[in-house]
């Protein structure tokens, strides 16, 4: 049985007066992958935006509860959220490469972090490349815009980017929507490879892809955390009427 | 209601399996009939009947098939769509015993005439609820039944009427015990009836197995309805 790596105790989130997320408890798998489900506007991306602190970002964003990271509850006063960033990486919904060469997207992480040697910084890139199941389609062109890269590649290079600063655990908010079918399944595939090393929390709208790369999925409805566990046994046998209804597309 | 397509295909495939029970179910009581006339022109048609059921069987999996290729369904309705193919299968059995039923009427109407008038004779007299072809009659009256109840079961996600089809087992069992019985009995003491009573204990026996059937139907439905792996 693997470790929880990430435990959210009455995680609460407010935008000014909108309550967003209510009281979720839930206990995420080390190195396993686990899906968020629900319709839009269900806080799933919220959620997933808690866990490193994003929210933060947003004016009138108010949290309560605690989200315990290896044992330390990371909305502690005292806490260094870039050392957090850098432990909890993001890929998000559109490719979002820096617009300069796809080796400076790798190191540009790690540089912030103080890793100044050449050498290096070449072992980081080509390491996280590999990891993203890029290299060998760009090993030859590593100073090529990374705006010419395909979409698919683009993303991969975003992960590749992620991977570079060696978080824990890496958040993916509908990282496949803007993808076509032959790079959606590269990403599932990666994402299937990655789960060896990293804890994995996925946001997706499409409930085939959550069915086809997590372990665990959890039904989030009107910033309630509805039903959470094995995801074949959510995909089989669901035991809440509301997640039943919400993946056979009988909802509302 | 949303996912009108998937809704569409999951009440066709309802619709055949309604179909698929009353075919096969029909071709149990046309060969419960062939055997209390020996009737031969019967069992021939319920033989060449048998292309039917393996074709309502064959659509019914393709449907299915398609259905989960095509509209991805989860949950209740891939479980349903999964059972259907076994409840198609499991129907299409009963089917193939029909016409099994129906092989051993035509070689039972085969025996020597003195043999054929007596038992015959036996159907037409001794028709008391003892006489064994009387207890075959009613072991098919009960699997008929069994296989339409399992058939509805599905259906209809009717989980009461399952226990009645348990118990209609343990009644067949029974009946078959009784047969087994007689038929044993019958031969020691004449060995001119043996041909005649392995036919009816295959008879029996094809009963008896297609009540089998009608369980694995209704255990099946136990899972679509709950999801309970016990039952899958």
């Amino acid at each position: 049985m693997p470790n929880d790596k990430i435990e959210c105790k009455e995680l609460n989130l407010w935008y000014g007066n909108t309550h967003a997320l209510i009281d979720i408890n839930m206990k995420i798998k080390e190195k396993r992958v686990t899906a968020i489900i629900g319709p839009s506007g269900c806080g799933k991306s919220s959620f997933i935006r808690c866990l490193n602190r994003m929210n933060d970002l947003i004016e009138n964003a108010r949290v309560s509860g605690e989200i315990i990271i290896d044992g330390v509850n990371i909305y502690d006063n005292g806490i260094d959220i870039f050392s957090l960033r850098k432990r909890v990486g993001m890929v998000f919904q559109k490719p979002n490469p820096f617009p300069m060469s796809v080796y400076d997207n790798v190191v540009y992480g790690p540089k912030i972090h103080g890793v100044g040697d050449k050498e290096e910084l070449d072992r980081i890139v080509k390491k996280s490349l590999i990891a993203a199941a890029l290299w060998d389609e760009v090993k030859d062109r590593l100073d090529v815009h990374a705006l010419e890269l395909s979409g698919g590649q683009q993303q991969r290079l975003c992960i590749a980017r992620a991977l570079a600063v060696e978080p824990d655990i890496i958040l993916f908010d509908e990282p496949c929507s803007a993808l076509d079918p032959i790079s959606t399944s590269k990403i599932e595939d990666l994402i299937h490879e990655l789960r060896e090393n990293y804890t994995i929390v996925i946001v997706t709208h499409n409930m085939q892809q959550a069915a086809r790369v997590s372990d665990y999925t959890a039904f989030f409805l009107l910033g309630r955390l509805i039903e959470f566990g094995k995801t074949k046994k959510l995909f089989e046998n669901p035991q809440k009427k509301e997640t039943e209804d919400y993946i056979t597309g009988r909802f509302g | 209601m949303t996912r009108l397509k998937l809704e569409e295909q999951i009440e066709r495939i309802k619709k055949d399996i309604n179909d698929m029970t009353e075919f096969v179910s029909k071709q149990l009581r046309d060969s419960m009939e062939a055997l209390s006339n020996l009737d031969k022109k019967l069992s021939k048609e319920i033989m060449g009947n048998d292309r039917i059921a393996n074709e309502l069987y064959t659509n019914i999996k393709e449907r299915c098939i398609q259905t989960i290729a095509l509209q991805q369904p989860v949950a209740r309705d891939l479980r349903f769509i999964s059972i259907s193919m076994d409840v198609a299968s499991n129907l299409e059995r009963v089917g193939d015993y029909a016409v099994d039923i129906a092989k051993n009427v035509e070689y039972i109407s085969k025996e020597p005439q003195r043999v054929r008038s007596r038992f015959t004779r036996e159907i037409l007299t001794l028709f008391e609820p003892d006489n064994e072809i009387a207890l075959i009659l009613e072991m098919g009256g009960i699997a008929e039944k069994m296989v339409n109840k399992s058939g509805r079961v599905f259906i209809n996600n009717d989980e009461k009427i399952i226990k009645e089809i348990y118990e209609l087992e343990d009644k067949l069992d029974s009946l078959f015990g009784q047969i087994f019985q007689k038929l044993e009995d019958a031969t020691r003491n004449d060995t001119e009836k043996i041909h005649l009573a392995l036919n009816l204990i295959l008879i029996a026996r094809h009963l008896e197995r297609i009540g089998d059937h009608a369980v694995n139907i209704a255990n099946r439905t136990l899972y679509a309805i709950r999801g309970n792996g016990e039952y899958i």
